[in-house]
């Protein structure tokens, strides 16, 4: 029903969309909008051509055209619930068409184009995503990622599972056959059962029975019953082993990737999207190709081979084996949703208050400060009450209905019995038949289970590792050129007519140019959000400009290996980040080879040293995660001692001093100075006393480079450095008076 | 136990904290002895909006403008203008966010520059002359589009995703959730927001009120 639905929204735009091409044919950059200005849903349908949006929807039978020349600024406004496009003319903010959320992405493209084409620039649209859901069934996109799982090729898919494969060719092959050799052994089983029944234990003349072949027969039952047994074993170990060395290949194949995928792919995505991925979804490749495949295998040939037998034993005794067959496979789908509602309730409710838990101890010194214990324990009765009543209630409904589910599943067996019985009266039948049916019977049900749940697990399966390979087939979008050469920087950096942004939408960095000559150090001053840290991320090249150029000594950026500039290179944030570890290895992350005497320099320069020294174990204090918590300023000037020991020929600190007292700042500065003499250093500070000894200030404001000298040459200006100045000054003289 | 009437207390808690808040706006004259009782809370002023020094009136190209008799607006705060005198002024085109949209939604609006640099807040909507209220109004219905649903046709869930298929007070419709769980926010027992996969929102006012098929597909989620 909702695909009609859809259907039908589609063939409406599509009108639309045809009879905007017959009034205004040859337009780009088309984009659709869904409400109109009192917000009831319409269908519209807009585009660009030659310096001019055109729009037409159901509700204006006119087409409306608005010229670029006519605004200065375009631009989509996220409301809530809802977007529109403005844009701003002499007269003041101009509505030109609103829709509902699912066009925001589309609305922002052609804002950004249009804008572009204002600035006298060319839009590339192809990197541009319009749409969360998929264009051609109209499905959503699994979270984080924008393969469609519905559209995806799944024969390709499988075509690129099979490279992983290949290594193991031979176990694979044993493997397989050990699955038919077993296959082959099950269905034989119940036919020796019935030779020892109908030939030794029911047999109407005892004395004609030769006990050797009897005992024989025995043996020969164990024999087979070991076999299976080995081969099960054989086979257990040979996918096990497989299977793991193939989910350790998936996941380096993956790590591998993301480490390579620059920090703009990477931060489509959360670390936990990308965790998930490693973990979680290999995993369930690995499950698809190790338990899926070969079960899915050895049941269908159970299947085939039971089929074949008792059809070849009876064909009527057959038909009443499989007829109740559709029947349960009825049974077990709808059994199927049903529990997973159950369920579903049930995680939800274990998840939520797992939730309330993780929230209370994590926050245990607000709750304990704040008195609310009592609060707190209520909170938490009532979700483990709530989780407690659902359980019970599920608990009870199974025990109520497995029963007689299992009883229904078993009717088929009267049948047999009934009808085999009669047979046997009759005598045309031996009881081992009977009871050789009766097993098959058995058998036939398991793998029509499993089967029941399959669809789901594939689908599941088939989603991750469809996420899988979208990261494993991603082309990073930073690469090195195939000129690449290792240099040696000195420290000239220069930026030319530098355009940025992170969406391809809104600038970050507008028009910068700006040249640093080695030995210089820059101090970058602005507000937040300003474009400050952007800045440096460029230098350090985790994203590429989106126009104009960046050289480092005369080469272009592109020219230089990421390596080799970013080993060159040291960088102390104002979020430190240390690795679980010892300090000594947290400083030496970068200079693995450091010797202990360079490490304790670096360490006395960055004034970190003398903490150190009062921890027990010194530098083999352990550190990060589950180790000795070291304070703000503490982390900071070991993230400093880490930059400075790589000794670097260009030096970026990104607040790195914000979270020190004045003093141990000052302390830092004087050894910073000393050793960014002949060093390139770029300094982010709100603090501007920070930023004292810099040979140059930058202010950024809206975006762009707004003024730029020496301290004093700003002071003189009277412009925002010196209104900062001023304020910060004031603000310190409060302090002082109090 | 279900408070239908949604969050009665927290409006009850609101309108006490406000009023203490007014204390401040016009100081009593006696103002040593209110010093004295001053909580934390009381020190902040707040610019509100009412019908003595606001006017929201429509632009010229259909947005709501603000004139306004309050502190004159600082383009940029390293500005040394220090003037608090009060005068009026065109403000030009305002925006509008609730502070409370679930709760509240007439109540507590911050009225804001393009940026988000608030100019101040309407503490009640009906505080204004009629003319600005329905320009308020008016301008907050463009802002928040919110269908509220009335009756739920289907719902189906697939691996992980819901698919539906409503009436609302904007006809019908069909959407999408990510994680239906955690897509339905309550917030009161009977009142659920919806966010669909795409960021829109759909309200339903009340889930017990809703016929007994609908409320049954939307049962499992409450």
């Amino acid at each position: 029903m909702s695909k009609q639905k859809e259907s039908q929204y589609q063939t409406l735009l599509r009108g639309i969309t045809k009879r905007f091409e017959e009034l205004c044919p040859g337009c780009d950059y088309g984009f659709r909008y869904t409400l109109d200005t009192n917000s009831n849903p319409i269908f519209g349908y807009g585009a660009y051509r030659d310096g001019t949006i055109y729009m037409l929807d159901s509700v204006e039978a006119e087409l409306r055209s608005v010229r670029l020349d006519t605004f200065s600024e375009i631009r989509c406004q996220l409301n809530f619930g809802c977007v529109s496009l403005e844009v701003i003319t002499e007269k003041g903010d101009v509505e030109l068409c609103r829709a509902e959320m699912s066009c925001m992405l589309s609305l922002q493209a052609i804002a950004k184009r249009v804008t572009l084409i204002k600035e006298g620039r060319r839009p590339d649209t192809a990197k541009d995503i319009t749409e969360h859901t998929c264009s051609t069934c109209g499905k959503p996109y699994p979270r984080g990622s924008t393969v469609c799982v519905n559209c995806v090729d799944k024969k390709n898919l499988i075509k690129k599972v099979i490279p992983f494969l290949k290594p193991y060719t031979a176990p694979l092959i044993f493997a397989f056959l050990a699955f038919v050799a077993a296959s082959g052994i099950t269905v034989c089983l119940p036919l020796l059962n019935k030779d020892l029944i109908d030939n030794y234990i029911k047999n109407a003349e005892p004395k004609n029975v030769v006990f050797t072949s009897f005992i024989i027969l025995i043996i020969t039952i164990a024999l087979v019953e070991l076999a299976l047994r080995l081969l099960g074993i054989f086979r257990a170990v040979t996918i096990a082993k497989v299977g793991n060395k193939i989910a350790v290949n998936i996941k380096n194949a993956l790590f591998v990737k993301i480490q390579q995928l620059s920090i703009g792919g990477i931060g489509k995505r959360s670390a936990g999207e990308l965790i998930n991925r490693i973990t979680e979804d290999s995993s369930l490749m690995q499950e698809f190709l190790t338990n899926t495949i070969p079960v899915l295998f050895q049941q269908t040939l159970n299947l085939i081979g039971i089929g074949i037998v008792v059809f070849v034993m009876d064909w009527k005794l057959a038909l009443m084996v499989v007829f109740p067959m559709p029947l349960i496979a009825v049974l077990f789908y709808t059994m199927r949703s049903f529990m997973n509602r159950m369920y579903h309730r049930q995680w939800h409710a274990g998840s939520d208050s797992n939730t309330i838990l993780h929230d209370i101890f994590q926050g245990i010194r607000v709750v304990k400060s704040f008195g609310m214990e009592k609060y707190e324990y209520e909170r938490f009765d009532k979700s483990v009450k709530k989780l407690s009543d659902i359980s019970a209630q599920n608990e009870v409904l199974w025990q109520k209905i497995m029963p007689p589910l299992n009883f229904f599943m078993g009717i088929g067996e009267y049948f047999i019995i009934a009808y085999a019985g009669a047979k046997i009266i009759e005598g045309t039948m031996g009881f081992g038949d009977m009871n050789a049916f009766l097993s098959y019977a058995g058998m036939l049900y398991g793998p029509l289970r499993w089967i029941a749940f399959l669809p789901r697990r594939l689908s599941r399966q088939m989603t991750s590792i469809a996420k899988v390979f979208e990261i494993i087939d991603e082309e990073p979008e930073i690469v090195d050129s195939e000129k690449a050469v290792d240099v040696k920087l000195s420290g000239d950096i220069e930026f030319e007519n530098a355009y940025f942004s992170y969406n391809g939408y809104e600038y970050v960095l507008k028009d910068i140019n700006l040249k640093i000559k080695k030995g210089d150090m820059i101090g970058i001053v602005g507000r937040s959000g300003v474009g400050k840290s952007t800045l440096t991320n460029l230098i350090m090249r985790l994203y590429d400009l989106n126009e104009g150029n960046l050289k480092f000594d005369g080469v272009d950026v592109r020219n230089i290996p990421q390596h080799t500039l970013r080993s060159q290179m040291g960088v102390v944030l104002q979020e430190t980040f240390l690795f679980r570890g010892t300090i000594f290895n947290n400083i030496a992350y970068a200079e693995p080879n450091a010797t202990p005497d360079e490490v304790i320099r670096a360490a006395k320069l960055a004034n970190a040293h003398q903490f150190i020294m009062k921890l027990p174990d010194g530098y083999n204090t352990l550190v990060g995660e589950r180790g000795q918590t070291l304070s703000g300023g503490e982390r900071q000037r070991i993230a400093i001692a880490r930059a400075v020991l790589r000794n670097p020929e260009i030096l970026i600190l990104d607040e790195a001093t914000a979270s020190l007292d004045t003093e141990t700042e000052k302390l830092i500065q004087d050894s910073i100075a000393a050793l960014t003499k002949n060093r390139t250093t770029i300094a982010i500070a709100h603090r501007l006393s920070t930023l004292r000894n810099a040979t140059r200030l930058i202010v950024l404001e809206k975006n762009e480079i707004e003024e730029e000298g020496t301290h004093e040459e700003l002071l003189k200006k009277n412009g925002r450095y010196s209104k900062l100045v001023l304020a910060q000054r004031q603000m310190s003289k409060l302090a002082n008076k109090k | 136990m279900k408070d239908k009437s949604f969050n009665p207390l927290a409006k009850k808690e609101m309108v006490t904290k406000m009023s203490s808040n007014e204390l401040i706006e016009k100081p009593t004259v006696n103002g040593s002895d209110s010093e004295e009782n001053r909580s934390f809370t009381d020190l902040v002023k707040i610019q509100y909006f009412d019908k003595d020094n606001s006017k929201f009136y429509i632009g010229e190209t259909g947005f709501v403008n603000l004139k306004a008799f309050m502190p004159p607006v600082q383009k940029d705060d390293l500005d040394e203008n220090v003037s608090e005198e009060p005068v009026w002024q065109e403000i030009g085109r305002v925006y509008f966010h609730r502070a409370f949209p679930f709760e509240l939604p007439e109540q507590f609006i911050s009225v804001q520059e393009r940026e988000g640099k608030e100019y101040g807040i309407i503490k009640d909507i009906t505080n204004l002359d009629d003319e600005s209220a329905a320009n308020v109004r008016a301008a907050l219905a463009r802002k928040y589009y919110t269908p509220t649903i009335t009756k739920i046709h289907s719902l189906k869930e697939r691996f992980g995703y819901s698919y539906w298929s409503v009436d609302t007070d904007k006809g019908k419709m069909n959407f999408t959730l990510q994680d239906t769980f955690r897509s339905i926010a309550k917030v009161s027992d009977v009142r659920l927001v919806v966010t669909d996969i795409d960021g829109n929102r759909y309200y339903i006012l009340d889930a017990e009120a809703l016929d007994p098929s609908s409320y049954k597909k939307i049962e499992l989620y409450l």
